[in-house]
C-alpha cells in the first residue's frame, strides 16, 4: 500500500499553489488518490506557505502526518520542516549559500531526518525558461524523477495549462521540467527513497476543492443567481460562478457588502431565480437579518458558510467548526431551516444539490456549512453522478392559467403549509411577498389569530423537512462499543482514526452527521444509545455538537475531543486521543 | 391602459391625516396610470418606515422587506428579471441612513430602477428621531440640544457617484411630482427622486408651508439637466443652513449610461428552472 506525502513549501508568490496542484493532478490522472491541504498565511507575498499532498492507492480523506518528500522553494522551508520529515525523507532545495553538506548513503547529502538534494532550481529555470519564476517547475521535475514516477502526465498538463500563453511558454515549462529531472538523474542516478510506481488503472476522477465541489453542485442544481462579497475561505465559489456566467446563463453580482448580497439573493428568489450566496462566519453575521426575511417571506435561498477560526477576523485562512450553534439558530424568533455540514468534497456536491432542492420544495432557507479544511483542500473524487442529482421545477404556471385575475394568494393555507409559488410578471396575477406578518393575500396583518395560524403554517413544514433529510453516515458499520460522533470536515480524520483503532482490535465506529437541521433525532438516538461510550469530535472549544446532541436527543456524550488551534485534525493523533478515551 | 384607481389596494392606509405621504401616493398612482403599464408588470419594493408602506398601497406586485434594504432587494429582482418594472420606495432613514451604502452603489451601477426617497427629515415610524436629512440643530423630544451634523445632501452624493437621473420633488405639488416620476419611469437607468415630504407629527421645522415658500421649479429657471456644472451649483443650493434659502425641485441632472442589468449579463430573465446538463458535464470535465 502506498501512502506518502509530498509537500511543496515556500513564500507566498513562489508558485506553491500551482506546483502542488499540478503535482496532485498529474498523480490523480495516473491513477492515484490525493488529498492536498494548503497551509496558507493571510498574505499575498512572503511569509511561509506549504501544501502537503498526500498520495495513496486508496482513497484518503485527511491531512497527513509526516512528509516523505519536501520541495522547498526557500531555505526557511527547509528549516521549518526538517522535523516534519519521515526518517530518510527527501528534501529538494536550492544549494545553501555556504555549503557544508555531509554525504549520505542515499546519494544526496544528509540533513538530520531528511536527505537533501540540492538543486540549483532558480539557475536552471533562468537557463531553460528565461525566468527564475519557473523554479517551481524545475523543482517538480526533480521531485518526480526522484520518485521514479513517469513525467508524461505532468508534461501533458503543462501543455494544456499554458497552451493559451503560446508555444514559447509551453516549451519553456517543458524545458524546465526536463532539466530538473535530468539534473537529479545525472547527479544521483535515480535513487528513490520514496517510490511512486505507475498505477495499473486510471479511472476518471476529478481533483476538486470543496469550494469547487459546492459550486459544481450549485450549477447542477440550476443556480441562476449568486450575489456575494469576498471572504476567505468562501471566495473561490463566487469567483468560479463569475467565470461561468455566460456559459451557464447565470448572474453573479459582487455586492457592496454581505447585507446587500443576501438581500439581492432574496430579491432574485422573489423574482423566481434559484439564488445563493457564499460567505464565512463574519459575513454571515451581517446576513442574519436577511435570513429571517427569507424565512418570513417563504423565499428559498441557499447560503454557503465556510467557517474559519473566529470570532471577528480570527484566522482568515485557517479552519475551525465554531459556528455550529450560531448557524443552526441564527435570527430573530423561530422558523424552519435546513443545515447541511458535508464531510468531503463529494458529499459537498450532493449536499449542495439537496440544499437547493429542499429549499425550493419547502420555500425555506438552506445553509451549507463548510470550513476552511473542506473548502480549500483539493480532493480526489469520482466523477459526480448527475443521475443522482435532483433538479425539479419550482413553479407551475399552468395552474394559474384561466384563473380569475388577482386571485393568487402567495400565502394560501394548505394542508402541508406550502403555498404554490408564482413569479411576479405572471399576466393578471400579483405576487405579494413581505417580511412583516401577513395574511394569505400577502398584506400586513396584526390580528393575533392570523399570526398564530401563519406562524403555525411556517413551522408546520418542519416535520416533513425532517423526513426529507438524509441519514447519518456510519463507518464502517452501525454498531460498536464506542461510537465516534462528528459533523462536517472532521469526517476524514475521524474515519481514518477509526481504521487505525480497529486495526488494533478496538470496537469503534464512526457516526457522521451531514444533514444537521432538522436534527434526525430518532436515527441518531437509535445509533448512539446502544454504544458503551459516545465520543464527540469537533473543532471548537465548548463541544457544540455535544450540546446539540444533548438538546435534541437527551444523550450526553461520554467523552469529547476538541480542537481549536485553527488546524485540522490529524488521523494518527486523533486515534491516540480517542484510544485513550475508549478505555 | 390601467386607470389610476386600478393602482390601489384594499390595505388600510395608516398614515396620519395631513401626512405628505398621501401626495406622493397620489402622484405615483397617476404616473403609473400614465405609463401604459399593467400592474402585473410592476414590482414595488418597500423599505420599512412610513414611506415603505407605499408598497402595500400600490396595486402591483410587491416585495416589502427590511429597513434600509429596498435597493438590494430591487436590484436582485431586476437582475433576475430585467423585464419587470421595478420601483424602490423608502424613507430618508431607509435610503440615506440604514441603506446609505446601497444607494451610493446604486448610483454607480445604474440599474433601470426608479428610486423614491421620501424625505421628511425625520424617522416617522419610530416616533421622531433625527434623520440624516434633518437640518443642523434639529431638536427632538428627547434631544433638546439638537443634531450636531449638517444635513445629508443625497443629490450631491448622486452626482459624485455618477448618477444618471437626479431629481427632487415635493409632495405638495403632486402634478409636478407625477411628471417627475413619469420621467424617471421612462429613464433607462437609476431614476432617483428625493421627495420633500412634510411630516405633520414629528417635523415642525420643514412644514408644508415652509417648503411652499421656498421651492421653485428648475424648469421655469430654464436649467439644463445635461449641464453637470449647472446641476452641481443647483444641487448645492440646499440643504443649507441659511434661513432664506430657496429650494430647487425638478430634474437636476440626467445622462445616458447603459443600464446595469444589460452590462455583461445574460440579457434575459434567469427566473424559473432551466439548466443545461452539457454545461455541467463540461464544467466537471475541467476538473480532470
Ligand atoms: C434593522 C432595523 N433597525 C431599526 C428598525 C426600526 N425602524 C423602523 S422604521 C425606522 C426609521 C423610519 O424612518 P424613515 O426610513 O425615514 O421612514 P419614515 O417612517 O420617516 O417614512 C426604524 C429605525 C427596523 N425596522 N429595522
Ligand atoms: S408620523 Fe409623520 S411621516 Fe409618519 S404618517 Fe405621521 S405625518 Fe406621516
Ligand atoms: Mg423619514
Amino acid at each position: 500500500m502506498t501512502d506518502v506525502t509530498l509537500t511543496v513549501a515556500g513564500q507566498a508568490g513562489q508558485g506553491i499553489d500551482t506546483a502542488s496542484e499540478l503535482l496532485a493532478r498529474a498523480l490523480v490522472r495516473s491513477g492515484y488518490h490525493t488529498f492536498s491541504y494548503p497551509n496558507i498565511m493571510s498574505r499575498i507575498r512572503g511569509g511561509h506557505n506549504f501544501t502537503a499532498v498526500r498520495v495513496s492507492d486508496r482513497q484518503v480523506y485527511s491531512v497527513p502526518g509526516k512528509f516523505n518528500a519536501l520541495l522547498a522553494m526557500d531555505e526557511l522551508s527547509v528549516d521549518e520542516h526538517r522535523g516534519d520529515m519521515v526518517e530518510g525523507g527527501m528534501i529538494i532545495a536550492e544549494p545553501p549559500e555556504s555549503p557544508s553538506p555531509r554525504p549520505s548513503p542515499a546519494g544526496g547529502e544528509g540533513e538530520e531526518a531528511g536527505i537533501a538534494f540540492r538543486v540549483p532550481m532558480a539557475v536552471i529555470a533562468e537557463k531553460h525558461g528565461g525566468t527564475k519564476r519557473m523554479a517551481n517547475v524545475v523543482g517538480l521535475g526533480a521531485l518526480l524523477a526522484l520518485t521514479g514516477h513517469p513525467a508524461t502526465g505532468l508534461r501533458s498538463l503543462l501543455k494544456e495549462r499554458f497552451a493559451a500563453k503560446g508555444e514559447e511558454v509551453v516549451k519553456q515549462n517543458l524545458g524546465c521540467l526536463k532539466a530538473g529531472a535530468d539534473y537529479v538523474k545525472k547527479k544521483w542516478g535515480g535513487t528513490c527513497p520514496c517510490e511512486l510506481p505507475k498505477q495499473t488503472r486510471q479511472p476518471r476522477r476529478l481533483l476538486v476543492s470543496g469550494n469547487h465541489a459546492i459550486a459544481l453542485g450549485a450549477l447542477a442544481s440550476g443556480v441562476r443567481f449568486h450575489a456575494g462579497y469576498p471572504m476567505s475561505p468562501s471566495t473561490p465559489i463566487m469567483e468560479y460562478l463569475a467565470a461561468k456566467q455566460a456559459e451557464a446563463g447565470l448572474v453573479m453580482e459582487q455586492a457592496e457588502d454581505e447585507i446587500a448580497a443576501i438581500n439581492m439573493v432574496i430579491g432574485a428568489s422573489y423574482a423566481g431565480a434559484r439564488a445563493m450566496t457564499a460567505t464565512s462566519g463574519g459575513g454571515f453575521a451581517l446576513m442574519v437579518e436577511g435570513l429571517g426575511m427569507a424565512a418570513m417571506a417563504e423565499l428559498p435561498v441557499v447560503i454557503v458558510i465556510a467557517m474559519r477560526a473566529g470570532p471577528a477576523t480570527g484566522f482568515p485562512t485557517r479552519t475551525e467548526q465554531g459556528e455550529l450553534l450560531f448557524v443552526t439558530s441564527a435570527s430573530q424568533d423561530e422558523f424552519p431551516r435546513f443545515v447541511f455540514a458535508p464531510g468531503t468534497a463529494e458529499e459537498a456536491f450532493y449536499a449542495t444539490n439537496r440544499a437547493f432542492e429542499l429549499a425550493a420544495r419547502f420555500q425555506v432557507p438552506a445553509i451549507v456549512l463548510s470550513d476552511q479544511q473542506l473548502s480549500d483542500s483539493l480532493w480526489t473524487v469520482p466523477s459526480f453522478n448527475l443521475a443522482r442529482v435532483k433538479a425539479s421545477s419550482d413553479f407551475d404556471e399552468l395552474l394559474w392559467q384561466g384563473r380569475p385575475a388577482n386571485s393568487y394568494q402567495r400565502y394560501a393555507f394548505t394542508r402541508d403549509g406550502i403555498s404554490p409559488r408564482l413569479r411576479p410578471g405572471t399576466r393578471g396575477q400579483l405576487v405579494r411577498s413581505l417580511g412583516t406578518e401577513h395574511d394569505e393575500d400577502g398584506f400586513q396583518n396584526e390580528d393575533k389569530a392570523v399570526r398564530v395560524k401563519m406562524h403555525g403554517k411556517r413551522m408546520s413544514k418542519f416535520e416533513a423537512m425532517a423526513r426529507a433529510v438524509e441519514r447519518p453516515t456510519c463507518y464502517p458499520e452501525e454498531t460498536a462499543e464506542v461510537i465516534v460522533f462528528c459533523f462536517g470536515s472532521t469526517y476524514g480524520a475521524a474515519r481514518e482514526a477509526v481504521d487505525i483503532l480497529r486495526a488494533e482490535r478496538a470496537s469503534v465506529a464512526m457516526v457522521h452527521l451531514c444533514d444537521l437541521v432538522p436534527f434526525p433525532r430518532e436515527r441518531v438516538a437509535g445509533l448512539l444509545s446502544p454504544a458503551r461510550k459516545v465520543i464527540t469530535v469537533e473543532g471548537n472549544s465548548t463541544g457544540q455538537l455535544a450540546i446539540l446532541l444533548r438538546r435534541e436527543t437527551g444523550i450526553k456524550a461520554d467523552e469529547q475531543v476538541l480542537k481549536y488551534d485553527g488546524r485540522p485534525f490529524e488521523a494518527k493523533a486523533l486515534a491516540e486521543e480517542i484510544g485513550a478515551k475508549c478505555k | 391602459m390601467a386607470e389610476s384607481t386600478a393602482w390601489s389596494t384594499n390595505a388600510e392606509v395608516t398614515w396620519c391625516p395631513g401626512c405628505g405621504n398621501f401626495g406622493i401616493l397620489t402622484a405615483l398612482r397617476q404616473a403609473l396610470a400614465a405609463a401604459r403599464l399593467e400592474p402585473w408588470q410592476v414590482v414595488v419594493v418597500g423599505g420599512i418606515g412610513q414611506a415603505g408602506k407605499v408598497a402595500q398601497y400600490i396595486g402591483a406586485n410587491f416585495l416589502h422587506g427590511l429597513h434600509g434594504r429596498a435597493i438590494p432587494h430591487a436590484l436582485g429582482v431586476k437582475l433576475a428579471n430585467p423585464e419587470l418594472k421595478v420601483i424602490a420606495v423608502g424613507g430618508d432613514g431607509d435610503m440615506y441612513g440604514e441603506g446609505g451604502n446601497h444607494l451610493l452603489h446604486a448610483f454607480r451601477r445604474n440599474p433601470d430602477i426608479v428610486c423614491l426617497a421620501h424625505n421628511n427629515g425625520v424617522y416617522g415610524l419610530t416616533k421622531g428621531q433625527a434623520a440624516p436629512t434633518s437640518s443642523l440643530g434639529f431638536t427632538t423630544k428627547h434631544r433638546e440640544a439638537g443634531t450636531h451634523m449638517p444635513a445629508f445632501n443625497p443629490l450631491a452624493a448622486g452626482l459624485a457617484m455618477g448618477g444618471s437621473f437626479i431629481a427632487r420633488g415635493f409632495s405638495g405639488d403632486t402634478k409636478h411630482l407625477a411628471r417627475l416620476i413619469g420621467e424617471a419611469l421612462g429613464h433607462r437607468g437609476f431614476g432617483f427622486i428625493d421627495i420633500l415630504q412634510p411630516c405633520v407629527t414629528y417635523n415642525h421645522v420643514n412644514t408644508a408651508e415652509w417648503y411652499r415658500k421656498r421651492v421653485y421649479d428648475l424648469e421655469v429657471e430654464s436649467h439644463s439637466p445635461l449641464d453637470a456644472d449647472a446641476a452641481r451649483a443647483r444641487i448645492l443650493e440646499w440643504p443649507s443652513e441659511e434661513e432664506d434659502v430657496e429650494i430647487p425641485i425638478g430634474v437636476f441632472y440626467r445622462s445616458r449610461r447603459p443600464a446595469y442589468e444589460t452590462c455583461g449579463r445574460p440579457g434575459q430573465a434567469v427566473t424559473g428552472f432551466a439548466f443545461d446538463i452539457e454545461v455541467v458535464k463540461k464544467a466537471m470535465g475541467e476538473f480532470r
